[in-house]
């Protein structure tokens, strides 16, 4: 009896008696949105983990990017195997921190057996506080067999802060590695391997950016309201009829057309004494 | 976490610098006798390096972790084989830069 497919929340959803389900499904997928967007892998020296600037909650950001995992390369310096977990030391030259790393599975056990004490490794994993303390969740580590990685790690360090330094508009100072945390960060371009080109991306539903790209009747619909938005068209009552439009503006009728219905399901313009005539909705 | 005792990248002309201070560097090792290791940096300056007296079978380049002593000498405390197949010119401009405009992400 109740073994059955009887989504109750379904069957109330279109009666609007379940209003919340529909706000946490909003605020279920932008929330996954936002962890989705923030999957940042940022290589760090451990000067900058240390100055990483926190709004407490292990939610650590290092130049205005959030970070979620971290790639940390150095020695070794200390480390205690203690069966389901080994402790370790990592010290990369600019600080040292204490690293976990769980060996539950066979296969992070072998990891970990080719880390010896002394050894240059990689290793990336989270960032985790504890009573002020920071410490990393290593969940991959291995060792550094070509040195070259090294000055390839810090110089990655390098070039992944000035990129995301420059796109706050060279705003950080560079006398304090903790960077000014603002009341509302804009979506920044978190640093990814994958290379990208150098604009901002800006996610967030109010994307215009890319509905331009999808959008031809875009130049023809700014210019047309560009041409009603004229100060003469905005005063006057009776609006302009679309071929006067298409003559002034020098674009065909049948585009003119085009774009006027957009605007005006856009909401953009409103048609005046008949379906010919059309005014710009600014200052209606 | 601490970050109160770093060792700064240096190549040679940038150990005058930080002389009594916990430096780290690349040497091509030039030759070795008990107790210490002669090494040309990566900038081509001579340096010298004195360590533990059984110094272990020495790959072409040497990283050096110690505290700086003069302008061309480093007393170790940790020396790792770098391999044969290093880039000097890298860590070279590594240094520059470690040491210039991206101090802050180091020290």
């Amino acid at each position: 009896m109740y073994g059955g497919e009887f989504d109750g929340n379904a069957a109330f959803a279109g009666g609007g008696f379940m209003p919340s389900q529909a706000t946490t499904q909003a605020n279920d997928s932008s929330a996954s949105l936002k962890n989705r967007d923030v999957r940042t892998l940022l290589p760090l020296t451990l000067k900058q983990l240390s100055g990483a600037s926190t709004n407490g909650e292990s939610n650590f950001s290092v130049d205005g990017v959030d970070i979620n995992t971290v790639a940390i390369v150095g020695r070794i310096s200390r480390m205690e195997n203690r069966i389901t977990q080994v402790d370790f030391v990592v010290d990369d030259g600019t600080g040292w921190v204490d690293c976990v790393r769980w060996c539950q599975e066979r296969q992070e056990t072998e990891e970990m057996e080719a880390v010896k004490l002394g050894m240059y490794v990689r290793l990336h994993g989270h960032v985790k506080s504890f009573q002020g303390k920071r410490s990393v969740n290593v969940f991959s580590i291995r060792p550094v067999t070509d040195f070259n990685e090294i000055v390839h790690h810090f110089t990655e360090c390098m070039y992944v802060h000035m990129y995301n330094t420059k796109l706050r508009g060279g705003s950080v100072a560079h006398g304090g590695s903790t960077t000014q945390a603002t009341a509302t960060p804009r979506p920044q371009m978190p640093y990814s391997t994958i290379p990208t080109s150098a604009k901002p991306y800006q996610t967030g539903p109010s994307n215009q950016f890319s509905n331009q790209i999808n959008d031809p009747m875009h130049g023809v619909k700014q210019t047309v309201m560009n041409y009603l938005n004229q100060p003469m068209h905005l005063v006057s009552e009776a609006g302009v009829h679309c071929d006067i439009i298409a003559r002034d503006l020098r674009i065909p009728p049948l585009q003119v057309r085009q774009a006027i219905e957009q605007l005006s399901s856009d909401g953009c313009v409103y048609s005046t004494v008949d379906d010919t005539c059309f005014k710009s909705t600014l200052n209606a | 976490m601490d970050t109160s005792s770093p060792s700064a990248f240096v190549n040679g002309a940038l150990l005058r610098r930080y002389i009594g201070q916990k430096v780290r560097t690349v040497i091509q090792v030039i030759g070795s006798d008990t107790g210490s290791v002669v090494g040309k940096s990566t900038d081509d300056l001579q340096i010298v390096v004195r360590g533990p007296s059984t110094t272990p079978p020495l790959t072409t380049y040497l990283e050096v972790i110690g505290i700086a002593e003069s302008d061309n000498s480093i007393r170790a405390e940790t020396w790792t084989n770098f391999g044969n197949t290093f880039d000097p010119q890298n860590y070279n401009e590594l240094c520059k830069l470690a040491s210039g405009e991206f101090k802050h992400l180091f020290i």
